[in-house]
């Protein structure tokens, strides 16, 4: 997936976690900077390029949500900002400065790799085409493509359209009705079969257990809900 | 206000109008009211104007008495005859109706007091001062009346500029208690008043300050215990046994720990009242749906709107969730209505429920009901369930069930 010796700027106080981290990084493919404050950190952004950072929010000398604003008014680089906070207003506030992404501390190893690769991989695409991110799951509204992981699903144009109806309206009680009205629009062909075989269709498309589904829920007697928050 | 002490400027307030009272009082009666002697003056030398009136003799001497009268009493003197008709008149003639003529002794005229006798043989003597005067009683008392009411309005103002500095107090401490712990009030004038000002400033910034560092020390807190679980954590990458039941375990405890570091931080910023920070209008059902999904259960009931911080909302369903997953075995019912005009969540669970004597004590910090024996968990959850709701304006409840679980109710106000 990455490409061999992608340089990482890793900005964290921490240098038994730091070193951790970059050994595990190393496994992984990648070459790992280190900088242990924020000083060191921006000497280190502006000397050479990288092809990502990973930013600690809490540092020694510097608050690491100045330190993002400064990366991002100069570079475009993916930025992934993890913080022991915890305060979920302080992801909000991080990533509306331009951080790609935010991982919570304590976190599995295997999910800072696979946040640090996805926020990689969207900088390769620079999507012009406009794409929702939920959790895992990205809809890329331009190609009409579903990844989850990164990895594509195929679904049929009208699977397409409702998905893309309901994450549009995310955190909303959809009724099937309402799911029908929106629907008829996007395709050409119409709804031959009921709006809940199409539903069970697209789970098993996207859900990662079709049986216990987390993104498309069914509220009885009410209709359906696409789950706004799935990034746990 | 250049008085420095609030006791001095009340004081002053009340003895200032007490003399004002007194000067108008007393210029009044001096000016318009008649003394004794001279109402006592004029009756009596009317009537024996009236007796030498009657004695005979020509008509000659009637208007020299009439014009001695006057001169003597400072008064206008009228003589009617027996038909009404002015016979004889120092003065204007008071405009007086019939009735008023028969009468004997004082009437009021637009002249002013008159004081009338009718003779013996029918004619009547009118006598009135050339000074008006109010004499009677009920027109001096409304004429205090009137200087009191109008010192009364003069005086509102004073009372007011005191008062409403007092207010403004009253609204900053009120602000601050409420949770603006920015809050201060202006401090004007150098009285009490404003000594009271500088003090709830000054308290108020320690307060501030004492809070703000309290929230420091929590985050440092966090970033201190975060860091180590996050280097246990990467360690286990590299342990061979990661997989095995111990490393399941050690994983768990992390996750444990990392949540009670969360709740321990959010339950904080809570107590710190700073309120809600960003709301938006969420659609209920559908966030206690997403939140009970994870639980794999099933929300029922009516979409509604509120309003409120998504991320605290969801917090408290997920409390409420494992709280009847811990101690009752799993949510069986979660459901949301609409009463009157707040929405309402219900959460029952098929347990034990708690017992009378501890159903107010679930909700307090680190309290579980004696009876849960060895269930697990921090005992933060339903303290934070409480202290959401009541940021968001709502409230929570417990309710025993008919069938022998327990039923959390949250109440909200609808967006």
């Amino acid at each position: 997936m990455s490409r061999v010796g992608q340089r990482i700027l890793l900005v964290e106080d921490d240098d038994r976690l730091a070193a951790m981290v970059a050994d595990y990084l190393g496994e992984a493919g990648f070459r790992v900077v280190i900088a242990p404050d924020g000083a060191a950190a921006t000497r280190s952004a502006a000397g050479a390029d990288f092809d990502a950072v990973i930013l600690d929010l809490m540092l020694p000398d510097a608050d690491g949500l100045d330190l993002c604003r400064a990366i991002r008014t100069r570079s475009n680089v993916p930025l992934l900002m993890l913080t022991a906070r915890g305060d979920p207003l302080d992801r909000v506030v991080g990533l509306e400065l331009g951080a790609d992404d935010y991982l919570p501390k304590p976190f599995e190893p295997r999910e800072l790799l696979a946040r640090l690769r996805a926020i990689l991989r969207r900088r390769g695409v620079t999507a012009v085409s406009e794409v929702l991110r939920f959790g895992r799951l990205e809809i890329d509204k331009g190609s009409r493509e579903v990844r989850v992981d990164g990895q594509r699903r195929t679904l049929t144009g009208q699977q397409f359209a409702l998905l893309l109806a309901l994450a549009e309206r995310a955190g909303r009680v959809l009724s099937r009705e309402a799911l029908l009205d929106v629907t008829k629009g996007e395709t050409l062909e119409d709804f031959d079969r009921s709006i809940d075989v199409q539903i069970s269709r697209l789970r098993a498309a996207i859900e990662d257990d079709p049986k216990r589904p987390r993104r498309i829920l069914t509220l009885r007697g009410a209709g359906y809900v696409f789950a706004k928050e799935q990034d746990r | 206000m250049f008085l420095r002490r609030l006791h001095l400027q009340f004081y002053i307030a009340i003895v200032g109008t007490l003399v004002a009272f007194l000067v108008c009082g007393a210029v009044v009666w001096h000016y318009f009211s008649a003394p004794r002697g001279a109402i006592w003056g004029i009756e009596s030398a009317t009537g024996l104007a009236a007796t030498l009136l009657m004695e005979p003799g020509d008509g000659g001497r009637d208007g020299e008495i009439a014009v001695a009268l006057g001169r003597q009493l400072h008064a206008h003197v009228v003589l009617l005859d027996a038909t009404g008709t002015p016979r004889i008149s120092t003065g204007r003639v008071p405009d007086m109706s019939r009735e008023e003529t028969r009468e004997r002794g004082w009437v009021f005229t637009q002249e002013g007091p008159v004081f009338t006798r009718t003779l013996a043989d029918g004619r009547r003597l009118i006598v009135y001062p050339l000074r008006r005067f109010l004499m009677h009683g009920l027109h001096m008392g409304l004429v205090l009346i009137g200087i009191a009411v109008t010192l009364a309005l003069l005086t509102y103002p004073i009372s007011r500029g005191i008062a409403a500095r007092l207010e403004r107090l009253r609204e900053g401490v009120q602000q601050f208690g409420g949770g603006n712990l920015a809050a201060r009030v202006a401090v004007e004038g150098r009285d009490e008043v404003a000594a009271l000002a500088t003090s709830f400033n000054e308290s108020a910034h320690r307060i501030e300050q004492l809070v703000s560092s309290h929230q420091l020390l929590l985050a440092h807190c966090s970033h201190e215990l975060r860091t180590p679980l996050a280097r246990i954590r990467m360690a286990m990458e590299k342990l061979p046994a990661a997989d095995s039941p111990a490393g399941a375990e050690l994983v768990r405890n992390i996750a444990e720990l990392d949540a009670l570091i969360g709740e321990m931080l959010l339950s904080s910023r809570l107590d710190a009242t700073r309120g809600l920070e960003r709301t938006e209008t969420i659609d209920l059902l559908a966030l206690c749906a997403e939140e009970a999904s994870w639980f794999d259960r099933e929300v029922t009931g009516e979409a509604l709107s509120v309003r409120g911080e998504p991320w605290m909302l969801r917090c408290l369903v997920r409390n409420l969730l494992e709280n009847a997953r811990i101690h009752g075995g799993g949510a069986t019912t979660v459901f949301i209505e609409r009463v009157r005009d707040t929405a309402r969540l219900s959460v029952e669970d098929g347990g034990p429920g708690v017992a009378e004597v501890d159903r107010e004590r679930i909700f307090e910090p680190f309290q579980r009901a004696t009876s849960s024996g060895g269930a697990t968990g921090a005992g933060l959850g339903l303290s934070i369930v409480r202290q959401i709701a009541r940021a968001h304006g709502g409230a929570v409840a417990y309710e025993a069930c008919a069938a022998g679980g327990s039923r959390f109710i949250v109440t909200l106000p609808l967006a």
